[in-house]
């Protein structure tokens, strides 16, 4: 068992960090301490001070100048290998390149190698997220418990996948001359280009478009969805309903946005888009709420921001976070 | 750490030569590990080159990785440990220059002695602290020497130490306090 700050971060050990007389353990402390703008706020008061009493100028670290330098070093692309595919070859102007990358970028570390990907044409998960990436360089994020099924090559006049169960999130190629169709029970969701997201259940389909505009066809229904809509077909009758509230497909884009949300949605909203449980040890918990954006940030980070903001004492036990407070009125 | 995956997927990644997992442990820790290298060797361009060669040296040796703490600790370690190598090279290094120059005398802790391109003010602050303050003060941040050589040399607890270097630098932050603003 873990716990968050293990090591109590006072006075004494900022001192001693500066004066190079903490320990490593001690460093990794300040380290996830510094993370919170409020205390990286108190660090450099003493920081400045040190520094200052003997004319030293602040030290600049360049994290890409230097992964050049080490990459050329162990022989790895500057863009390491897989992520060198998916930058090169996105055409100029499809919906939110730049996402996709940040997405693929964590979770590429789930494509286990081809054999997986490729030669079964079919990839599924069960309690992680995953990140695929298609022929045609289109990709998808697989929620928690999908699968999906496609061609090692889309030989077809369109571009056929399948959402077999689960959840995934598209990002689809420009290729104006051959249509994207996903297939999920029954029904075909037929893209050019665009960003959208499909949740399957066993009753349910549900189709939110991020992005560009999606066709939906059930045997029953069909139906056009634009940007910020979302599609329900329920036995194949299609209904739509406006999907710009709440945090949707989190687990692709990394985005979280609470608008005085309670701290049960948050961590509802935080467990559907990352791989880490959470607990409210007391009831009262239930009452506070929270109003905050996330961007591709760390789960540490984000809990600890929770945990300032709330008040809370955080315990981390692997994948598993509980939360303790006082709560609120 | 890395946004939100769990440990053993990071540590799996690496040790299959993923790289883009190790990019990525690199472009979350390279940073908070130069700051902490500085810390220990207050020279920048010395600081980057001992983290890059400890990433090196662990990609090297990726299929043989062991790492039990989180890779956080182990990062930190790695580093500290280098570090450390690099002061003990530098102590060989200086011995051997002060053997062949027959001794220039100094190891420079006259608390009278100064860098030179300090500011007046800084100077004349860091001259006015209490005497055994200014003194422990003056040891580990010119000389460089850490508390327990501090500790010995003056025969004083290292925790006596710890306290009067906190002591000073939050008298010589009052003293700063409009200069220090940048």
């Amino acid at each position: 068992m873990s716990h968050m700050s293990r090591i109590e971060i006072d006075d004494d050990l900022i001192v001693r960090y500066l004066t190079g007389d903490a320990e490593p353990d001690e460093a990794v402390a300040m380290s996830e301490w510094l993370t919170s703008s409020a205390n990286s706020a108190y660090f450099s008061q003493f920081e400045n001070t040190w520094r200052r009493s003997a004319g030293a100028v602040q030290p600049e670290f360049n994290k890409r100048d230097a992964w050049k330098r080490v990459s050329v070093e162990i022989h790895v692309p500057v863009a390491a290998a897989r992520t060198t595919r998916t930058t090169s070859f996105w055409p100029i102007g499809v919906a939110a390149a730049v996402i996709t990358l940040a997405v693929s970028a964590y979770f590429l570390f789930f494509v286990t190698p081809k054999h997986d990907v490729v030669e079964m044409g079919k990839v599924a998960t069960s309690d992680g997220f995953r990140f695929v990436e298609l022929s045609d360089r289109s990709t998808v994020t697989l929620h928690r418990n999908s699968e999906l099924q496609y061609p090692d090559q889309f030989q077809e006049a369109d571009r056929r996948v399948r959402l077999a169960r689960g959840e995934a999130f598209f990002n689809v190629a420009s290729d104006a001359g051959k249509p994207f169709v996903v297939e999920a029970n029954g029904v075909e969701i037929k893209v050019l280009g665009t960003e959208f997201n499909v949740q399957l259940s066993d009753t349910e389909i549900t189709i939110h478009v991020r992005e560009g505009r999606v066709f939906v066809r059930s045997a029953a229904d069909s139906i056009t969805l634009t940007a910020g809509l979302s599609g329900h077909v329920v036995a194949g009758d299609i209904t739509v309903t406006d999907s710009s509230v709440g945090n949707l497909y989190s687990y692709a884009t990394q985005r979280l946005v609470f608008n005085d949300a309670s701290l049960t949605q948050v961590i509802h909203d935080l467990e559907d888009s990352y791989p880490y449980t959470f607990e409210l040890k007391n009831q009262s918990l239930k009452n506070c709420r929270l109003t905050a954006n996330f961007y591709k940030d760390d789960i540490d980070k984000i809990v600890n921001l929770v945990a300032e903001t709330l008040n809370l004492t955080v315990t981390k036990d692997g994948r598993h976070f509980t939360l303790e407070g006082e709560g609120c009125l | 750490m890395t946004q939100g995956l769990p440990e053993e997927d990071i540590i799996t990644a690496i040790r299959e030569g993923n790289a883009v997992a190790f990019q990525h442990v690199f472009d979350t820790c390279y940073e908070s590990l130069c700051a902490y290298a500085y810390t220990l060797l207050r020279d920048a361009s010395e600081a980057e080159d001992t983290v890059q060669s400890m990433f090196m040296k662990l990609w090297e040796k990726r299929d043989t990785l062991e790492i039990k703490q989180s890779v956080r600790s182990y990062l930190f370690r790695a580093v500290y440990n280098q570090c450390l190598n690099q002061i003990e090279h530098r102590a060989v290094q200086s011995r051997h220059r002060a053997f062949s120059q027959s001794e220039v005398g100094d190891s420079g802790h006259d608390p009278e002695v100064f860098p030179e391109e300090l500011e007046e003010k800084v100077r004349v602050a860091v001259d006015n602290l209490p005497p055994q303050c200014k003194k422990i003060f003056v040891m580990s941040r010119f000389d460089g020497l850490r508390y327990p050589e501090i500790s010995s040399r003056l025969n004083l607890s290292v925790n006596t130490i710890q306290n009067q270097i906190c002591k000073a630098l939050k008298l010589l932050r009052e003293e700063l306090k409009d200069f220090t603003s940048k």
